[in-house]
Parts: C-alpha cells; structure tokens; sequence
C-alpha cells in the first residue's frame, strides 16, 4: 500500500491522504477483476463534531483502488483533534471484510492500522481521544 | 365493556405519542416502515443517526445545539417498524425526540436545544438541476442565512472527510419560493436519495459555530 499526502487549497486547512489498495485472492495474489468495493465506517472516538461518510469505490482490471482519508475544513483543526474510525472494506461477491483499518485523525496526520485479523481490537479504550 | 377497552386503545395512542414520536395521520409514514434486524454502533449523535438513515433508507433531518459531551449509541434493535427503532434511539438519547413530517422526513431534535437557523424564511431562488453540493454551497449566499449568522455571531465550521459528495450529487431541481431552512434541507435530502441533513451549533457557552451537514 502506497500513500502520498498532498497541499489543499489556500484558504482551506487540513490534509489529504490516498492510500492505495491491492485486492488480492486466497492465496495472495493480484485479483485481476473489477471489483464493487463497499466501504463502512464505525466512529469509535472523536473529540470535534464532524459526521464521517462512507464511501463505495471501484477497483480497476489489475484489482486496484484508491481510498482517501481528509480532514479538511476552513480553519485550522485544533491541536487536539482526534477522530477514531474502524473502516471496514468489502468486495462484491464477498460477505467477510478484505481488510479492516483502525484510522486515527489528528490536527496533522492520519495514521492506519490494518487490524483485518481482529477487528474488534479498534475499540475503546485499546483506541481512543 | 367495548367502550372501556376503546378508552384504553386510545390513551395507549395518546401515551405513545406523548412519550416517543409523532407521525402525522393518514400519510404514507416512514416510521410504519418495517425493518430487519440491525445493529447500530456510532460515537455521537449525528453518526448514529446518519447510520440510521442508511440502513432503514429513510430520510432523517438532524437538529441540535451540541451537547458538551457525546457519547456511543449503541442499538441492538430485533426488527420491527422505523417507530420501534426511533423509540429505541430515544431511549438511549433521551434528550433527543423524533417526529415525521407530512412529507415522510423524521425530524431528530435535541429537546431545549434548538437550532433556531432552521426556522429562518427564505425568499429561495430556486435551483434548476444543480447538484446537491451545488445547493449546499449556495446556502452561505442566502441573505437571510448570512443575516442570522451575522446577528448571532456565528461563523460556519464544518469539517469534511472528503466523501461528503462522491455519492448522491446527481443534478436535482428545487422550486423557487419563500421556504425555511429546513424545508429546503429536507427536499435535497429527499431529491438527491443523500437521506440525511443536519443543522449542528456548538455547545451555548463556546464560540458559536453553525455545521451545515447535507451528507
């Protein structure tokens, strides 16, 4: 998984970040498909008032797609923020999550945690602001 | 006999009413939608209810001066009627009631804690396929808006995750004429299939800041 960060516009604070996903089959390899892949999310903790989306995406035919996770808004986050969001993805033909993320927002950064093989870990009070 | 048991039908109506949501008579209500069993899992208010209006697919409007502190809403509903579900919100947010309006929207507000923005008339322009980013945008140029804002010494302070808009943005129309905040609120939220709005203003004694959620 890469991820690249980017500047927003002027005016506009916060950040950016794409991370990028390959699906894979059972035994690892490049699941060349395209694939519907819906997207949940759970807010375990958050300390500022801010209604998080899910999102549906689509992989390309090398079964590829990209996330993004932002936290924009027009001032500045405080230096405290923190949202806390379990992010599970499924693809079409699936019923189990292919992978699980814990995402940790801060004023500054977004930091994700692959926790797939045990989803229930991003909870309190393991995760929180 | 008859008579006694019709009484007690109709305080159990009244009591009902009184003690969870309100629907109006004779439409076709949302809240009589039946549903499977789900469970609903969010930290705060709002994401709950936004959770709600996804998995029930009804169109839930959100009002509310916040709270100090939120907390997770957790509901494990069995199945039943969106009411049932709505009950079950209040009970564990009993500071929240819940009504529906003759247009199918239920209404979520925080008792005591108003947003009175919503209430402000606009002379609404119209909008003539916009999308609903269009249309949310757009309402920082109401004058009436603008005005409330200004006399309240309020500023706007939404904070986006980047996928308010990636869904749900189709072209849709909205008729010109004199309508609250609300009503324009809720006819994009019912038009764009987004299913869900909010009007969020921070805790009374901070700054105030006005969250305008249309996603």
């Amino acid at each position: 998984m890469a991820a690249n960060q980017r500047t927003i516009n002027t005016g506009i604070f916060g950040y950016m970040n794409c991370p990028f996903y390959q699906v894979n089959d059972q035994n690892g390899h490049p699941l060349y498909q395209n694939l519907t892949i819906s997207e949940t999310v759970t807010v375990v903790d958050q300390n500022f008032v801010s209604k998080q989306n899910s999102g549906n995406n689509s992989t390309n035919a090398a079964g590829q797609f990209q996330d993004m996770l932002a936290l924009i808004g027009n001032s500045a986050p405080s230096s405290n923020a923190c949202s806390i969001v379990k992010q599970s993805f499924v693809a079409s033909g699936n019923t189990n999550a292919i992978r699980v993320n814990c995402v940790q927002y801060s004023s500054t950064n977004v930091n994700i945690t692959d926790v797939t093989s045990n989803p229930n870990s991003c909870s309190k009070p393991t995760y929180h602001c | 006999m008859t008579k006694q048991l019709m009484y007690l039908f109709l305080t159990m109506i009244i009591t009902r009413t009184l003690s969870s949501g309100t629907a109006p008579a004779g439409q076709s209500n949302a809240s009589l939608k039946r549903l499977d069993r789900l469970h609903i899992e969010q930290f705060a208010v709002y994401n709950a209810l936004g959770e709600i209006s996804q998995k029930a697919q009804v169109t839930i409007g959100v009002d509310a001066v916040e709270p100090k502190q939120e907390s997770t809403v957790v509901l494990d509903f069995p199945g039943g009627k969106v009411a049932d579900l709505l009950d079950m919100f209040v009970a564990a947010a009993p500071d929240y009631r819940w009504t529906e309006t003759s247009s199918g929207v239920i209404h979520v507000s925080r008792t005591s804690a108003h947003v009175s923005l919503l209430d402000v008339v606009m002379s609404y322009p119209g909008a003539v396929k916009k999308t609903r980013r269009n249309i949310w945008e757009d309402i920082a140029n109401r004058p009436e808006v603008a005005a409330w804002m200004q006399s309240n010494s309020c500023l706007r302070g939404e904070l986006f995750n980047g996928k308010e808009f990636r869904e749900h943005d189709d072209p849709i129309s909205i008729g010109p004429g004199s309508l609250t905040l609300t009503e324009l609120l809720d006819q994009v939220a019912v038009k764009s299939s987004v299913n869900y709005c909010a009007v969020l203003q921070s805790p009374s004694d901070t700054p105030c800041r006005i969250q305008i959620i249309l996603w």
